[in-house]
């Protein structure tokens, strides 16, 4: 067996990484992590894609499920389908927040990307992340909240993912006939275009110090919001200030690596 | 007789398929239930001239492997692939 510099260097390093569709890792059948997604996550400023996320959620999902007295307080939603819920049909919105079983009592985190031109392939430059959590108390009501790595940056997004999903959610209540109408006068159209979702965009958050390390935040804080639960706003010992970017970086590779080794297919020849 | 038989037959284990795109294009794939979707894709990613991995393939909000077929996913007639671009950010 190569020992790990040479492991490292033979999975994160061929001629031309950033293209390199290699698949390392099938993890789970859920996730292709392939040699391309890994050098972002080693290189110092690799930008974090959401393959990557989407691996990183399904391994917090399963690590709860190992420990027996361990479970999630929330719904971390991969952001294939966050895009999707923002981009897509409110019909088709509604119908999968349905199938994800989502509705206003619960707490959910979904990654914000700010790509907004449907017609790329690959596109965006950041994450932030925006957070559902449902009504805690009679006098704490349901909130969508925002946390962005880049002060205010990604606000935009956000609001019109959170617009989005609360019709959604309000359409699947039975409450949300009127979104379903596309006419833009009449009052059914007034009524739709006047849908406002309140943001309550968190100050005093954890900033970035460079350009690459927002998917970094997302992933952290998303993770953290769902392990401590629906008070994690209002509750002193929940801290979002405490995120090694560079920690991250290596405990992940080191996950990843663990996870390739542990399969073993790939050295068998 | 015998050859509108075959047709009926024929039929029955084909189904349309659209994959459609953000920007809602879609394009159209008659496939045998048990195609794997690999083909599909491939199918798919050539005539966006698009490179393999750049894109990723949903299905009621769920992401679809290459080694799938239609009949493991219960797929009907006219039911149609969502397809997600590759998301990154760094600032």
């Amino acid at each position: 067996m190569a020992n790990s510099t040479t492991l490292q260097s033979w999975l994160c390093h061929s001629n031309n990484r950033m293209d390199d569709d290699t698949v390392l890792l099938d993890y789970k059948d859920l996730v292709r992590v392939r040699r391309s997604d890994l050098w972002r996550v080693c290189e110092h400023d690799g930008w974090i894609n959401d393959i990557v996320m989407n691996f990183c959620f399904e391994r917090h999902r399963e690590r709860a499920r190992d420990e027996q007295f361990r479970h999630l307080k929330g719904e971390l939603i991969d952001p294939n389908v966050a895009h999707f819920l923002q981009h897509g049909d409110i019909l088709d919105a509604a119908q999968l927040l349905k199938d994800l079983e989502l509705d206003g009592s619960k707490l959910f985190c979904l990654p914000v990307n700010d790509e907004t031109d449907l017609s790329l392939h690959v596109g965006g430059c950041h994450w932030s992340l925006l957070v559902h959590t449902p009504a805690v108390t009679a006098d704490i009501p349901a909130r969508w909240s925002h946390i962005d790595s880049m002060s205010h940056k990604n606000i935009p997004h956000a609001e019109k993912m959170a617009k989005q999903i609360a019709k959604g959610l309000l359409i699947n209540e039975g409450r949300g006939s009127h979104f379903l109408s596309t006419a833009g006068d009449g009052d059914a159209g007034k009524e739709n275009n006047n849908f406002e979702v309140e943001l309550f965009s968190l100050e005093d958050t954890p900033q970035q110090k460079n350009g690459h390390d927002c998917g970094i935040f997302v992933i952290e804080l998303a993770c953290k919001i769902v392990d401590f639960g629906v008070e994690w706003e209002i509750d002193e010992d929940f801290d979002m200030h405490d995120i090694d970017a560079r920690g991250w970086r290596k405990e992940t590779y080191r996950d990843i690596e663990f996870l390739i080794v542990d399969d073993g297919e790939q050295f068998t020849a | 007789m015998d050859s509108e038989e075959e047709k009926k037959e024929d039929k029955g284990e084909h189904i349309n398929l659209k994959v459609k795109d953000q920007d809602n294009a879609e394009v159209h794939f008659k496939v045998k239930m048990g195609t794997k979707f690999k083909k599909i894709f491939d199918a798919f990613l050539q005539r966006k001239s698009l490179q393999p991995g750049s894109v990723r393939f949903l299905f009621d909000g769920e992401r679809v492997r290459e080694d799938q077929t239609p009949q493991e996913l219960d797929m009907e007639d006219g039911d149609s692939l969502d397809v997600m671009m590759e998301q990154v950010g760094g600032k």
